[in-house]
């Protein structure tokens, strides 16, 4: 019998290596985002100091909304199955919920990555503080990441992606706030500890979450 | 008496309010091989379930190798249970290969086995294709291969012979050998009488939710 | 020589020349030596709108005379066309930011090419979740007509959006002088470009045909359900698997390499437009932009080889 963690790596590196042909991520989603962040700036106007101000906000939320999407796609959600395969295989619950959702982490940190230069040139926003906009986005990612697998786990596989951004949009306010808090916080020189500590906690939390309720959900689903 | 595999006795299974299973008394001893048979819609694929404790009888008492049905018990004796079901369990984009290593890896076998157990089934040539590009037969033989390297205890084939051609259906043929001479059991849903029968050592049938003695030609 | 040879002998002998011309000739007047980054942005841009063109123009033949070879004409040109989009974004971006002092305006051009980037990207998504060939090819071939049928609306509506607030293009050439030389660096550019797109179409319509080939192999062997691939299972003897001795096959590196140098792509590309300060002469930025424009396309070459040697590979184990 193998133990939790190579469990959890083969299973991300399962949903990784799908991710690689089938391009859902890099291919759909993270484009999408590039265009939702060019509309917004056709909507409200153009002009420099209105989209320098605005610019680190709408990046976040384009990287919630559609970050939701990553968490979504389709290779994460185990199909019947696939799903009663892992269980006879005798994989631990929360061993698949922590590989699913460090799979989607990996996902969600190219996401942010990619469309970071992307925001950059369309708003100008001039942050400061880039070690910690580097913290900032990992720890976003993170958090997402295990919000939206855990949403898909709850969701099951049948009614998931209608219903799994209505699940996570609400949850994921203290990430939103918390990002956009401390990009404000780095600029105008005010603390950011608050904010970093409370996304820390989010993340924790989240991650005891998922692996706990990871057994009753699964076998909930049948 | 030795302790069966599977034991069912009484077990009723419903979906809503819809009865599918109702007072099922089954049992499958050490070394032997069940046949299953019912018509389309008669519970054969939820029984199979119900044994792979992938569901929980809503009605009567039962144990899967030594664990009640109900009892947390279950879910330490699911590695030692091998199921085949009418879809494949394959990531259709992930070749048979990587499939196949992917659950090499997770049951802790050796990377050697991978190779041997493709080649068993007949696969070797094939096996960087993805699964999606494969015929169903292809993706049955690459089941058989899981099964080669996880060998469990109680191995359940929901329509065993359809897609297969006459060397796959004698691969069926082998792997049951194999689970008779470790002492596992088998049960096997099968449409295919003719193949089915050298297979097993007693059929029944599932009728009206419960399981008869199977008259042959009924 | 055969003939796919000597477009790509003669493609390079023309990007070669246009760059001694790009280079050799002198500063034009009001832009000094900035002018030099359009003579690889122009073109680029023209071969992005050239090859959605040709998408259109193959997808509505495939309509019409239902022959795959169309589908793959339009597909092919469309891949083509988004990596010609997008080098003409990146290329504009720079000379934006080297004349301009910002990466992006929301000019009208430059939205409006965004626009078709995407609108492509869509295409080429769509293609990849389609797999019965022949729906795929139809409804594909319905978004390359719409696709491009609704682009003039997109220009309208931007360009009157764009009126309404007074604003000043960047890309106004106008004020330039067109004298000679630099009209001839600009059209030797937009002919070397131009064969260079020859040159990509000819391998990717290889590259689409050898997929349509793998496909028909594997529809072939679903007819009859034991392939060449499949042997008879070796069923006798014991039943324990005997692991093969051989060493677990080296881990590929090329996936390691690529993904570290997309890495690196994406670490210099943050880190470039991150420094506000940017700063480099006007030689810089023409050195800039060139080794963009050449680097983008050796990769996009390099990868379109592999990705037909590996499909030729697949076809072989088949067949």
């Amino acid at each position: 019998m193998t133990g939790f963690w190579t469990q959890a790596i083969e299973v991300a590196r399962k949903d990784l290596r799908t991710e690689m042909r089938t391009g859902e991520v890099f291919l759909i989603t993270i484009p999408f985002g590039a265009v939702a962040l060019m509309l917004i700036p056709l909507a409200v106007g153009t002009d420099t100091p209105l989209l320098r101000s605005i610019g680190p906000g709408m990046y976040w939320v384009v990287v919630l909304l559609f970050g939701v999407m990553v968490a979504l796609r389709q290779s994460a959600v185990e199909a019947g199955p696939q799903q009663d395969l892992l269980s006879l295989l005798g994989i631990d619950p929360g061993a698949q919920f922590t590989g699913r959702a460090g799979a989607t982490t990996a996902l969600l940190l190219a996401f942010e990555v990619i469309l970071g230069p992307v925001a950059m040139a369309l708003y100008d926003p001039q942050p400061r503080g880039w070690p910690w906009i580097a913290a900032l986005v990992v720890l976003v990612a993170i958090g997402l990441g295990l919000l939206g697998t855990l949403a898909a786990t709850i969701a099951g596989s049948i009614a998931s992606s209608a219903l799994v951004p209505l699940l996570v949009a609400p949850l994921s306010v203290p990430i939103l706030l918390a990002a956009s808090q401390t990009m404000d916080g780095l600029r105008f020189g005010n603390t950011i500890l608050g904010w970093v500590l409370l996304l820390v906690t989010m993340d924790l939390l989240l991650a005891v979450a998922g692996v706990l309720s990871a057994r009753p959900l699964q076998e909930a689903s049948r | 008496m030795t302790e069966p595999l599977l034991d069912l006795r009484a077990v009723g299974v419903r979906l809503g309010d819809t009865p599918i299973l109702r007072g099922v008394d089954l049992r499958v001893g050490p070394g032997e091989v069940v046949g299953l048979v019912g018509a389309n819609g008669s519970g054969k694929t939820t029984l199979l379930r119900v044994a792979a404790t992938l569901l929980v009888p809503s009605a009567g008492e039962g144990s899967v190798l030594g664990a009640g049905l109900k009892d947390d018990a279950r879910f330490d004796v699911r590695n030692r249970i091998g199921l085949i079901g009418h879809t494949p369990a394959l990531y259709p984009n992930l070749s048979l290969e990587e499939n196949t290593r992917f659950v090499a890896r997770l049951v802790g076998a050796p990377a050697g086995v991978v190779g041997a157990a493709l080649d068993r089934v007949g696969l070797a040539g094939a096996r960087h294709r993805r699964a999606v590009q494969c015929s169903h037969g292809m993706q049955r033989r690459a089941e058989f291969a899981r099964l080669l390297i996880t060998r469990p205890d109680l191995v359940l084939l929901d329509e065993a012979h359809a897609g297969l051609d006459r060397h796959a259906a004698d691969l069926v043929a082998f792997i049951l050998q194999d689970v008779r001479s470790r002492d596992g059991g088998a049960m096997l849903v099968s449409h295919e009488h003719n193949r089915m029968e050298p297979l097993v050592d007693r059929v029944v049938e599932l009728r009206n939710g419960a399981v008869r003695a199977w008259e042959d030609g009924a | 020589m055969t003939r796919s040879r000597f477009f790509e002998f003669a493609a390079v002998a023309a990007v070669a020349a246009a760059l001694a011309v790009a280079l050799g000739i002198g500063e034009e007047r009001t832009m000094g030596n900035l002018a030099r980054v359009l003579f690889v942005h122009v073109p680029s841009a023209w071969l992005a709108y050239l090859s959605f063109v040709v998408t259109l123009v193959g997808s509505g033949l495939y309509l019409r005379t239902k022959d795959l070879r169309w589908d793959r004409f339009a597909a092919s040109s469309a891949e083509v066309g988004v990596f010609f989009t997008t080098l003409a974004i990146a290329l504009g971006m720079i000379w934006g930011r080297s004349t301009w002092g910002v990466w992006w305006t929301w000019d009208a051009r430059l939205v409006l090419t965004a626009v078709m980037l995407f609108v492509y990207l869509g295409y080429l998504a769509l293609r990849r979740s389609i797999p019965d060939r022949l729906a795929r090819a139809r409804r594909s071939a319905w978004l390359g007509i719409l696709g491009i049928v609704q682009i003039p609306l997109v220009h309208f509506s931007v360009v009157w959006w764009r009126t309404l607030h007074q604003q000043a293009t960047i890309f106004n050439t106008e004020g330039m002088q067109m004298d000679w030389p630099f009209r001839s660096a600009l059209f030797a550019g937009l002919a070397a470009y131009t064969l260079v797109y020859v040159v990509l179409m000819r391998r990717r319509i290889e590259l689409a045909r050898l997929e349509d080939r793998f496909e028909d192999l594997v529809a072939a062997e679903e007819r009859e359900v034991a392939g060449e691939a499949v042997t008879a299972p070796r069923y006798e003897g014991s039943t324990e698997l005997e692991i093969e001795e051989t060493p677990p096959p080296a881990r590929s590196r090329r996936a390691v390499v690529l993904a570290l140098a997309i890495a690196a792509f994406l670490v210099a590309a943050v880190a470039v437009v991150s420094s506000q300060a940017t700063s480099l002469s006007r030689w810089g930025w023409v050195a800039y932009a060139y080794t963009v424009a050449y680097v983008a396309m050796l990769t996009y070459v390099a990868w379109l080889a592999w990705r037909i040697t590996v499909t030729r590979r697949r076809v072989e184990e088949v067949s």
